[in-house]
């Protein structure tokens, strides 16, 4: 087989993983030009791909988001300075798209490292493994980072639902008995 | 709530599901990238041979032309420095504007069998005669009629009476009538020889595609390639001597300009689906970006798009087309001086060179 069928195959396998998984963190018409950076890349690097190219796809796709991200970042900060006022800190893509308000609140109050964590996980199915791959970080850490984000998220999730639908509360606690904090 | 719970409601809330994506080898914008990524250099050793294709270093054939014109040729073909291989792009505003107009020529109806066009073409002519030298913005009429029944093609550009010669500022006006206030003329001599090829400033030595869309490949790159292809056979100067000419110096730009005369109301209408394959071909095409505003140069709602390209003889020239935001219809195209080259010195930045305006197009059923 020639590289140049090798690539093919490659591409085929993983294009519509690769571009769900930036299309799930900016908006699409960037999503496209960070699919088109990560297989350039992997284009240029191809002899030297793991076996599962998957996560290595991931993580060259992270860190053309990374770049972008820290770009608008840059000018977002030099935009500001020169109108004279401070910016507002803006929410990652991927929390912004979520339809579900109480999980988009939920996921606003994780770090961005353990939402990146468990969307791996919950999103792109990865297994503890191949997502550290993709994070650039040992097994160990990984299962260390997914345990706390999940624990984080279950109560931040209760928190959110019970915000929007406060608890009822049966009849005998309203005439004076105390409420005691299960959570 | 169970950490599990909260883990099944994220992966309820994925907003991209693989399973919507398009397949592969089928989705245009996919195929047009894998080319785009392979037709990189790897920088790193190669285990196999990379075979690259040179258009534009095929042998020249033999043919019974005086010796001069051989020689001449030979030189002109040796010396060229070899134009560079085109790449494509899948992304972009520009990108997703013309795949809009790809989707809306595809589904366009046409209501009739004759199809009119009525509009004018504009350009910049300088004349140095007899002492005094001026520029005049030259318009005239044109006209296209199409019989679909017959392929029956008239486009007819109104010269004489029927043009409009507007000198640019009081000094060319005093220099124009000094020489005379000439109209148009075939011979340069006796008046202003007014182009009306709907060439514009192109720098390709002539190098015009006049093949069938029909026959060009559907993949919007291969068809690029293709129409390079063809004109490197069977285009240009050098073919008419029987010899092959050179790929097009700047391929992007020549692609743009050719796809976008394919497009013209005032040429041959091309059926819904090969309208549509030029717009994707164009779509493709690096460099070409979104201009701000909403209009055309008559004041309709329109989308602009530009590709600048810099040549010796015409130095950088902004190449607009502006498409009806409601149709496939172009209703405007220009040719816009950047910074003048050798052979358009005479103008200043921002100048038009060349316009081609339609002020109505349609299909009918009366003749």
């Amino acid at each position: 087989m020639t590289e140049e069928e090798q690539f093919t195959l490659l591409f085929r396998r993983n294009y519509p993983r690769v571009l769900a998984f930036a299309s799930r963190r900016t908006e699409e018409s960037r999503a496209h030009d960070v699919v088109a950076e990560t297989f350039a890349t992997a284009w240029r690097h191809l002899g030297q791909l793991p076996e599962d190219p998957l996560p290595w796809l991931y993580r060259t796709a992270r860190n053309c988001l990374s770049n972008d991200y820290r770009g608008t970042r840059r000018q977002s900060r030099l935009a500001d300075r020169l109108a004279g006022h401070r910016a507002e800190p803006v929410p990652d893509h991927a929390v912004q798209v979520v339809e579900d308000a109480r999980l988009r609140s939920a996921l606003a109050g994780l770090s961005g490292s353990d939402r990146e964590a468990l969307f791996l996980v919950a999103w792109e199915g990865l297994d503890q493994t191949a997502a550290a791959l993709v994070l650039d970080c040992s097994v160990p850490a990984f299962k260390a980072r997914v345990h706390r984000a999940r624990k984080r998220l279950a109560r931040l999730l209760v928190e959110a639902d019970a915000e929007t639908h406060p608890i009822q509360l049966p009849d005998r606690l309203l005439t004076g008995d105390r409420v005691r904090e299960e959570f | 709530m169970q950490e599990q719970d909260a883990i099944a409601r994220l992966a309820a809330a994925d907003p991209v599901r693989e399973v919507d994506l398009a397949d592969v080898r089928s989705d245009p914008v996919a195929s047009a990238l894998l080319r785009s990524v392979l037709a990189e250099p790897r920088p790193i050793a190669r285990r196999f041979p990379v075979i690259r294709r040179h258009h534009h270093r095929r042998r020249l054939v033999s043919i019974g032309v005086t010796g001069a014109v051989a020689a001449a040729v030979l030189i002109a073909v040796h010396d060229a420095t070899p134009p560079p291989e085109p790449t494509f792009i899948a992304t972009g505003s520009a990108h997703t504007v013309l795949l809009s107009a790809a989707a809306r020529a595809e589904h366009a109806v046409a209501q009739g069998n004759y199809w009119t066009a009525q509009g004018e073409i504009t350009e910049l002519i300088h004349r140095d005669h007899d002492g005094n030298a001026y520029t005049v913005q030259v318009t005239h009429p044109t006209k296209t009629d199409y019989d679909r029944k017959t392929g029956g093609l008239n486009t007819t550009h109104y010269l004489g009476d029927a043009i409009k010669v507007q000198p640019l500022n009081p000094a060319d006006a005093a220099a124009y009538r000094r020489d005379g206030s000439p109209g148009s003329d075939e011979n340069p001599d006796e008046g202003l020889s007014v182009d009306t090829g709907q060439q514009g400033p192109a720098s390709t030595d002539q190098l015009i595609f006049e093949g069938k869309v029909s026959e060009l490949p559907s993949d919007p790159v291969e068809m690029g390639e293709a129409m390079l292809d063809w004109v490197a056979g069977k285009g240009g100067w050098l073919s008419k001597l029987g010899l092959t000419s050179s790929r097009p110096e700047h391929p992007e730009a020549w692609l743009f300009r050719e796809g976008t005369k394919e497009l013209s109301a005032f040429a041959r209408p091309d059926q819904p689906s090969e309208r549509a394959k030029l717009y994707r071909m164009l779509a493709v095409i690096p460099g070409v970006r979104v201009l701000e505003g909403d209009r055309d140069p008559l004041d309709r709602p329109a989308v602009s798009l530009a590709l600048t390209e810099t040549t010796k003889k015409f130095g950088t020239v902004e190449w607009q087309l502006y498409i009806d935001s409601s149709s496939d219809l172009l209703l405007a195209t220009k040719a816009v001086v950047v910074k003048p080259g050798k052979d358009n010195a005479f103008l200043a930045p921002g100048a038009v060179q060349y316009s081609e305006i339609v002020r109505s197009a349609g299909w009918s059923n009366k003749p």
